[in-house]
């Protein structure tokens, strides 16, 4: 299909000197609009305001030696009678109080979907730690990895996430300029010099749908509920 | 149903005599309307965010085919397999090599226009391949046979007694209108096809050059579902899709979802660059982009056209569209409805093929008013209007079957009226017999056509140049 490839870019090049009908001169920057705009307030309540709109649940929790205590609730709350985790040390006391005091099957997504595939479609909840979050539209950011794979945060009818309050940034636009995202400078001219992650994933509340009647219904293909622990 | 943009006049005005449908029509728009307003009042300085929308827009497009280069080039850095088709055919073949390369059997589809724009799942299913559509909205209208009528809500055009009637009929679901319930048997159903399907395909919204990035907007998860559990990914997308910068994203996305939905910011935003990794668990194996050209580059040696292609396909300009309201979607007999449809469906199949849907605009502006990219759609629809009738100077670009709506008649009438204005003594004997004629003017032939829904003119007794001859005192 190189033939294709070569007509089409010929026909691109030869019309590309074409100077727009209409020329618009505005900056194609978003920076100067965003300082226009009202401030955010407090990063925290933003993220949970937003949240809540669109159906996640946000619970503050002081540290992370508090999460296995702070969502023993919720375990009730949703019935929560297994769970799946990545291979993240981090959560090891998060797991080891789950199976113990509170009777939760636990289980380790560290081999190939292929070899587990109807465990984690099986499973009620998956947990995962979370890259970021954007307060302005109560975002949370997702970089899936070889020990937190895409699909914990997507299979199971659960996703409980563990996100730091430190890690909160205002905007979008705030956390490609943190350099997140490879390792160039986003929105300058020098390109990104590293292999960007195969997957990043922004998520804004439980799977939602308006398809009949732009009735909202949650709980499509993905999550029906999303649950956050806010750390720190 | 058969889309057949031909078909408009009659579809149309079937569609204006289907009480149910004009209902449902109003309903939804309605509320996709409200929602729009809503989300756009929350921010402000919302026209100088247009003005940044269309800025990035035709930026990109100044750029394009260099960015093209670029994409190709990173995508081909990350791992992912990049190949162009400059026809429908030549995309499908594409589609279909990949799948036989791979033995697969059932796809799974988020939504993508494109694949519309393809007839894909036809062409699929006459090779063997069952392709199923994983969008709610989008399994509705399969499952009844029916293209999709909004390019955002593809089921907008039913109501949940349709929908539960459907699944009555098609899954042996009870007939009762529970939205939920219907929604959790779609559930069940296309979880166990994920699972199955050999191969994911999808739209792309936005493919970022400078990282070799494809982003896709969505709510339901069925856009991650597609693009993580089968072994195979296969995105389609437009030339005109791609946009230079990450940096680019943000304002963009801040138009689209809030024009589209009115959402601050879609359920999911998912950033694609690359099949799974070593030591990754999950993912697909392969990723393919396929890039399509479909008459785009034409559209893009017009100056003034090139505009056509700034569209984030946010449905905006259908939702508010005094015309989509009345006659829904379907009636344009094109993937692509709407004000939007108009100028698309046109410079793809030709003007001979779709030259009337230019006629369906009232010119309101309500379109351009709304469009987060700015897109002058009633100055382009004036454009086709043009084309259509007459041929283009030469130099210009050609739009296929340019001048194929030119009509001897009506050519003749405006010969005449020029003749009639070039000389006062024409003028002027023309002007005593309008008078004299009055109301008496026969209608017939496209005249008749003309004033089925529209009052005749009538001219006065006493024309205007008389009356200021006659004034007293003169
Ligand atoms: S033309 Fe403008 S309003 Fe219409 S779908 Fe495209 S971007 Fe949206």
């Amino acid at each position: 299909m190189s033939d294709a490839r070569t007509r089409i870019l010929e026909r691109l090049r030869r019309a590309e000197s074409v100077r727009p009908y209409y020329a618009n001169t505005e900056p194609a920057r978003e920076r100067e609009w965003l300082a226009r705009q009202p401030a955010l307030g407090d990063l925290a309540a933003r993220f949970t305001r937003e949240q809540e709109l669109v159906g996640g649940r946000v619970l503050p929790v002081a540290g992370w030696d508090q999460v296995p205590a702070a969502v023993a609730p919720w375990v009730r709350e949703f019935a929560i009678g297994s769970a799946a985790t990545g291979a993240v040390p981090r959560l090891d006391p998060l797991r080891a109080h789950l199976a113990g005091a509170l009777g939760v099957r636990v289980l380790t997504y560290d081999r190939e979907i292929e070899a587990q595939r109807a465990a984690i479609f099986g499973v009620d909840c998956g947990i995962t730690t979370v890259l970021g979050a954007i307060a302005e539209t109560g975002t949370l950011i997702l970089i899936p990895s070889p020990a937190e794979p895409r699909l914990l945060s997507l299979a199971p009818p659960i996703h409980l996430a563990l996100l730091e309050r430190r890690a909160l940034h205002p905007t979008m636009a705030a956390f490609l300029e943190s350099g997140a995202f490879g390792s160039g400078t986003p929105g300058s001219a020098a390109p990104l010099v590293t292999t960007p992650p195969s997957n990043l994933v922004m998520i804004s509340g439980p799977s939602r749908t308006a398809d009949i009647e732009l009735t909202l219904t949650i709980g499509v293909h993905g999550p029906k509920s999303l649950l956050i622990a806010l750390i720190g | 149903m058969k889309a057949d943009p031909r078909q408009f006049r009659q579809d149309s005005a079937r569609a204006i005599g289907d009480p149910t449908l004009r209902a449902n029509l109003r309903h939804t728009l309605g509320r996709i309307r409200a929602r729009r307003a809503e989300a756009l009042a929350a921010i402000e300085d919302v026209e100088a965010l247009r003005r940044i929308g269309n800025a990035i827009k035709q930026e990109s497009l100044r750029r394009l085919p260099r960015l093209l280069e670029q994409l190709e080039a990173n995508l081909v850095r990350n791992g992912v397999r990049v190949h162009w088709a400059e026809t429908l055919a030549e995309a499908n073949g594409i589609v279909l090599a990949i799948a036989r390369a791979n033995g697969v059997r059932l796809a799974v589809k988020g939504k993508s226009m494109v694949s519309e724009e393809m007839e894909l799942n036809a062409f699929l299913a006459e090779h063997g391949i069952e392709a199923i559509e994983a969008d709610l909205g989008e399994y509705i209208v399969q499952l009844a046979g029916q293209p999709p009528s909004h390019i955002v809500a593809p089921a907008m055009h039913m109501n949940r007694h349709q929908v539960a009637a459907l699944f009555h009929d098609k899954l042996g679901a009870p007939d009762v209108p529970d939205i939920e319930a219907m929604t959790a048997l779609a559930r069940r159903i296309l979880r166990e096809k994920f699972q199955r399907a050999g191969m994911g395909i999808t739209g792309v919204n936005f493919a970022i050059a400078e990282t070799g990035t494809l982003c896709l907007v969505e709510n339901e998860g069925n856009g991650r579902m597609v693009t993580t559990v089968p072994p195979v990914h296969v995105a389609l997308m437009g030339i005109e899709k791609v946009i230079a910068r990450l940096a680019d994203l943000p304002p963009l996305m801040r138009l689209l979802t809030r024009s589209a939905t009115g959402q601050p910011i879609s359920t999911y935003f998912n950033w694609i660059s690359g099949p799974r990794r070593p030591g990754e668990k999950d993912g697909p194996r392969e990723v393919h982009l396929v890039i399509l050209d479909n008459g785009r580059s034409a559209i893009y040696a017009d100056a003034q056209l090139r505009e056509t292609l700034d569209c984030v396909r946010c449905g905006a300009c259908l939702n508010i569209c005094p015309v989509f309201e009345r006659i829904g979607g379907h009636a344009y007999g094109s993937m692509y409805m709407g004000p939007i449809g108009k100028l698309l469906t046109p410079q793809m199949a030709g003007l001979g093929q779709a030259g009337h849907l230019v006629g369906a605009s009232t010119l309101c502006g309500a379109c351009f008013e709304v469009c987060p990219v700015q897109i002058p759609i009633p100055a382009l629809l004036l454009r086709l209007r043009q084309e259509a009738s007459q041929p283009s100077p030469a130099g210009r670009a050609l739009v296929r079957g340019a001048g194929g709506a030119r009509n001897p008649a009506e050519a003749m009438v405006w010969k005449g009226w020029q003749v009639l204005h070039d000389s006062a003594a024409a003028y002027r004997v023309f002007a005593r017999l309008a008078a004299l004629a009055g109301d008496r003017l026969p209608a017939f032939g496209p005249l008749k056509a003309w004033a089925r829904h529209r009052a005749l003119p009538r001219p006065a007794p006493r024309s205007l140049h008389r009356l200021l001859r006659d004034r007293p005192g003169e």
